[in-house]
């Protein structure tokens, strides 16, 4: 862990060393640090959104991206280096396009353009089938066939839990989802060691008492006292039951230690939660909490499916608000679409079987394949869908710097499929938004060199052994690049059979 | 027919599962079903305790932590709440093959959350009830609080742990009881004390893990028996999903389950009592996976009415009714299940009478309400067995479509046990559907007759389609296909409705007709054979020597938590086979009786050392 700076430590003469262990004394250090132009500690947010994309609204427009020509007439400026494409110079707003919400001052207040990174050409390799393959995202590994689980854990668990870099903030990692509770690799982006699937809070007011449940206004003695009593009592429950559980780990063999290790570290959270937190600082307060009655039910299938836009907003609200007081800097968030009769996006009722399935793709968009020019009326219609999304993420970037906190923020977004007709997990859109501390130059987008040769479009991961037509760039690399951007130096991140699928930082980031 | 069925037969089903066409393309040898060994060490057991099987066909220890129907049904045995916190509250179990009860389970950073959350509010409960101050009387509490509060922690403490407590763990409890009164201005820090010793309680590893481990002194023993708590605690969850009651801790306590016949006598106890029916239910649920049904949506598009006739629910409650009235009332036996010409639907304060014969009408054509109703004149001629009700083709079918693949590979990895690889497995290249095309409609079996004409895809496909298409009677919900009149108001039964742009298609659609007449080859099994639907194919399972073996198998998987990564049988479960190929005839079909042979094995009171 690094030294405190220079300012900080000033900071910490000035108040003694006693001041070290107020509730509130991080956030007070954060703030002189900001004002002396320090930057303040990275924080990350994982976000699945479903479905895919449209291909041919999401890529780069240049001549040789598709020999077709640029559909909507826009042409991007694009230069090569290495393979790998790139572009400062590039229209979002063009007709149907999937990226508008990026580059919508009338919508969002201002353009998020010069904030985003966005990526074509990514493979998931899950070895799955695609809608099981929400679990590689953050975990960069193949999905086990039989168990349903990746191998490793995620990205956000890997920093705030295994490097530690959750261990300051009151609550290590939070992860939030729309619609649904379950823990299948299908639905699920944070896996702790070993590819422990971790589930996510479906609902706002939870989620709002897990962030923010635990405050108590400074200058309100009896509910600061009522939550040191608390924090004596539940510390006393959690020490006991960490201690039987170290108990029962000493009689296991270390496979099996493993989920008892999960049990410990859950305990140890669970102790860290009960200190009260005092909150202080300009742009930090304490939201109001979500009223139950917004969401009266919460899960797909369930009759949830007309709440799901309120819930994700009441997320993206938790979330930016939790960033602003530091309440955590680890958070994924789990998207869901709108698939109820009348949706506000007028889109057919099944979003899954009538906008995702029926696309149907050019060879932008169908890896190639030989299927013909496709049918623009369906990727208009999925775009539709896509904005939406995008749209969230635009929204959140919006509430995240109204905050203050954007600049120091770095959000990964992708789907689980790239052309979801065909449950592929080849090409699947990534976009990085937010500032990032500076450690990527965003407001460009990127292309990836293609993972199949000109003589064979449509190759894929199991076309042959040894050569291989199928050259991936796989999600892997972007999370060696993330981890390095979190200070923590390894070169290889996730779970493949090919270790230079797992090798080495995103080329071009 | 079962009776002729014995050790060397058993031995030729995972043989012959070998020879399946797929095992040459790669396929793991790991699959072709054990070493079959395990059929020859089997010899003794069944009779007496201990005797004749290879350590190495034992289950190693473990622990495994409560599934969330197990919380809930521990809480109220130990505080007579009516509170459901798992139910309500907790993530959704994870699931291992299938089975909410397994030795994957977790608790993690949420979970831990949610069990403080849970213990607080039944022990604010309890407490309001007077239910804590009866389980924790105390003549002085405040000069004789601490030996009160010992005396409570070996009292309702055993109770929750369900064994005595250790005195690391009383120690523990004492610490916990001296910081809630320390400082505590309070009326009464002697229940304060209590309460939060209780809370610490039902969190501790004690009460959420189903240890596994023997009496743990250290020894070079390859195997170890399970304490008399451990066994029962394992056979009360296992039969009733809910913790040892009285009787059972007191046979425990006092030497009462040393025998297979003391287990066998407490586990026909179990079987009677009031928790064992949901328990069995949810098992036969996991095993065929209909239990995601109430998970399952349709396309709207298509299936309009689907949401609307609330038809997940009225399916979701027919097989627990099924199955329910089956194991209590009938027969019990897995044959009932596969080959009943009936079904029953129970009403529910959200299922109305006349919800469920609007779904016997839609679904079967059949007059019918609550109470046993016959399907012997439902449409498409029948409706036989457990997977010809509906839950089992919507289950295994996409939002809109019906899915041959997913049901075949349903029958043959759930019903019939012959393994079936994962194409991600093999090396080969999936390609992707064609997408439909309105100007050359096809029914769903026409577009997978890909898989027979393309090479890597026949030699599993043969099989897997072959079982998938008797069920092509049956739309994406389950209903038979078609009864939806067309823009002439003529009904189209039997007939799959496809999109057109054809000249002869009626509103955008035709109605093609349907072939479930297939041929099942390549098994090695008796199940290669003709099938002229999905009625007879039932049939023909309710009777397989092939399905007869696997039952025993899925119900072991399923008790006892463990199964392979990748689906291939293990040791333990080969052994069980064998175990289970010495019972009578008319036992082996049995459900309770197939669990009972389990209880009465060397599998069930001994494991495999660490």
């Amino acid at each position: 862990m690094k030294k405190r700076s220079a300012s900080r430590r000033s900071f910490l003469r000035a108040v003694g060393a006693g001041a070290v262990a107020l509730p509130f004394y991080r956030l007070l250090e954060d703030h002189f640090a900001k004002a002396y132009g320090e930057t303040l500690p990275l924080r990350f947010i994982g976000i699945y959104h479903p479905h895919g994309i449209a291909g041919e609204l999401f890529a780069l427009q240049y001549a040789g991206n598709f020999p077709a020509g640029a559909p909507s007439g826009v042409t991007d400026t694009v230069t090569t280096a290495g393979g790998v494409a790139s572009s400062t110079s590039f229209n979002l707003t063009y007709a149907n396009c999937a990226l508008q919400p990026f580059d919508d001052a009338a919508t969002y207040g201002k353009s998020y353009k010069s904030k985003v990174t966005i990526i074509e050409g990514i493979d998931h390799l899950s070895n799955a089938n695609g809608h099981d393959s929400a679990g590689t995202i953050f975990t960069g590994s193949t999905i086990d066939a039989s168990a349903l689980k990746p191998a490793n854990s995620s990205i956000d668990q890997f920093l705030a839990v295994e490097n530690g870099l959750g261990a300051a903030t009151p609550i290590t990692s939070i992860q939030l989802g729309v619609g649904d509770n379950g823990t299948q690799s299908g639905t699920t982006l944070s896996y702790s060691k070993g590819g422990i699937a971790l589930p996510k809070i479906p609902d706002p007011v939870q989620a709002y008492t897990a962030l923010f449940g635990n405050f108590a206004a400074p200058n309100d003695a009896a509910a600061q006292a009522a939550l040191m009593r608390q924090q004596q009592l539940g510390t006393a429950v959690a020490t006991s039951a960490y201690s039987d559980v170290q108990s029962l780990y000493g009689k296991l063999a270390a496979p099996e230690q493993q989920k008892l290790q999960a049990h410990l570290d859950a305990l140890s959270d669970l102790k860290k939660g009960f200190a009260a937190t005092s909150l202080m600082g300009s742009n930090c307060a304490v939201p109001a909490k979500p009223s139950s009655s917004n969401f009266p039910q919460l899960l797909r299938y369930q009759g949830g499916e007309p709440y799901f836009d309120a819930i994700t907003k009441a997320h993206i609200g938790l979330l930016a608000q939790a960033f602003a007081c530091d309440i955590t800097r680890f958070a994924t968030l789990f998207m869901a679409d709108l698939s109820y009769a009348a949706n506000p996006l007028m889109l057919p009722t099944d979003n899954h079987g009538s906008v995702a399935h029926p696309y149907n793709g050019s060879p932008v968009g169908s890896d190639g394949s030989p299927v013909g020019n496709g049918d623009p009326t369906t990727w208009a219609l999925l775009a539709k869908f896509n904005r939406y999304c995008y749209g969230n993420i635009a929204t959140l970037m919006k509430q995240l710097d109204a905050m203050g906190v954007l600049d120091n923020t770095l959000i990964y977004a992708s789907s689980d499929m790239g052309n979801p007709a065909r449950h592929s997990t080849r090409n699947v859109p990534t976009v990085l938004a937010g500032g990032a501390n500076g450690l990527i130059t965003m407001g460009r987008r990127l292309k990836m060199t293609p993972d199949c040769p000109s003589t064979n479009l449509w190759c894929g991961p199991t076309d042959g052994v040894t050569p291989t037509d199928y050259t991936p760039i796989t999600n892997n690399h972007l999370l060696v690049s993330i981890a390095n951007m979190f200070g923590v130096e390894v070169n290889s991140f996730g779970t493949q059979p090919n270790k230079s699928d797992i090798t080495g930082p995103l080329p071009g980031l | 027919m079962l009776g002729r069925f014995n050790i060397p037969a058993a031995a030729l089903v995972f043989v012959g599962a070998a020879a399946l066409g797929c095992a040459g393309r790669g396929y793991p040898s790991s699959e072709t079903g054990g070493t079959g060994s395990g059929a020859g060490t089997g010899s003794s057991t069944g009779t007496g305790g201990g005797g004749g099987l290879d350590t190495a066909s034992l289950l190693q220890a473990d622990v495994r932590r409560l599934t969330n129907a197990e919380y809930d049904a521990s809480v109220q045995a130990l505080l007579g709440t009516k509170l459901t916190p798992a139910a309500s509250a907790f993530s959704a179990d994870s699931k291992q093959s299938g089975y909410t009860l397994n030795e994957g389970q977790v608790v993690a950073s949420q979970m831990a959350k949610d069990l403080d959350t849970a213990a607080i509010a039944l022990v604010t409960e309890a407490r309001g009830n007077g239910k804590l101050a009866a389980l924790s009387p105390c003549a002085d509490p405040v000069k004789q609080g601490a030996t009160c509060a010992a005396t409570f922690v070996n009292t309702f403490g055993a109770q929750v742990y369900r064994r005595p407590v250790t005195a690391a763990e009383a120690a523990n409890l004492a610490t916990v009881y001296q910081a809630a009164v320390t400082g505590d201005t309070g009326t009464s820090p002697y229940n304060d004390g209590i309460d939060l010793m209780a809370r610490t309680m039902l969190e501790s590893p004690g009460f959420l893990y189903v240890t596994e481990l023997g009496p743990g002194a250290p020894s070079a023993d390859p195997s170890l028996t399970l304490t008399p708590y451990e066994l029962a605690s394992t056979m009360s969850y296992l039969l009733t999903a809910g913790p040892p009651d009285q009787t059972l801790l007191q046979a425990a306590a006092s030497g009462g389950l040393a025998s297979p016949d003391d287990l066998e006598a407490q586990a026909r106890r179990l079987l009677a009592s009031s928790g064992s029916p949901a328990r069995l239910v949810r098992l036969v649920r996991e095993w065929l996976g209909i239990d995601a049904i109430g998970q399952i949506a349709k396309d709207a598009n298509w299936y309009p009415d689907y949401a609307s006739l609330n038809a997940a629910a009225v399916m979701d409650d027919e097989t627990t009714s099924f199955i329910n009235e089956v194991l209590q009332k009938k027969t019990g036996t897995v044959n009932e299940l596969l080959s009943a010409s009936w079904t029953v639907i129970n009403p529910t304060a959200s299922i109305t009478a006349s919800t469920i014969s609007t779904y016997y009408s839609k679904f079967y054509g059949v007059t019918g309400g609550s109470g046993e109703t016959s399907l012997a004149g439902a449409k498409g001629g029948a409706r036989v067995g457990i997977l010809n009700q509906g839950a089992f083709s919507a289950v295994y079918a996409h939002a809109s479509t019906s899915a041959p693949v997913l049901r075949g590979v349903a029958v043959m990895r759930r019903i019939t046990c012959i393994p079936v690889p994962d194409p991600s497995t093999l090396k080969i290249t999936v390609p992707p559907p064609p997408p439909p095309d309105s100007s050359n409609p096809e029914t769903t079996r026409a577009l997978f007759n890909v898989h027979g004409t393309t090479s890597g895809c026949a030699s599993c496909h043969d099989s897997i389609d072959a079982f998938g298409f008797t069920f092509e009677g049956y739309d994406a919900m389950g209903e038979y296909r078609t009864i939806d009149a067309d823009s002439k108001g003529a009904v189209h039964l039997g007939t799959e409705k496809v999109a057109s742009s054809r000249s002869q298609a009626i509103g955008g659609y035709e109605y093609l007709p349907i072939d479930t007449t297939t041929t099942v080859k390549g098994t090695s099994t008796d199940l290669d054979q003709a099938y002229a639907s999905s009625n007879a194919l039932a049939t023909v399972l309710a009777s397989s020597p092939t399905v007869a073996s696997c039952a025993p198998m899925q119900l072991f998987r399923g008790s006892t938590g463990r199964s392979d990564a990748t689906g291939a049988l293990t040791a333990s479960e080969t052994a069980f086979q064998s175990i289970w190929s010495q019972l009578s005839a008319d036992k082996q079909g049995n459900i309770a009786e197939i669990l009972i042979a389990y209880l009465r094995s060397p599998l069930f009171s001994q494991r495999r050392t660490m």
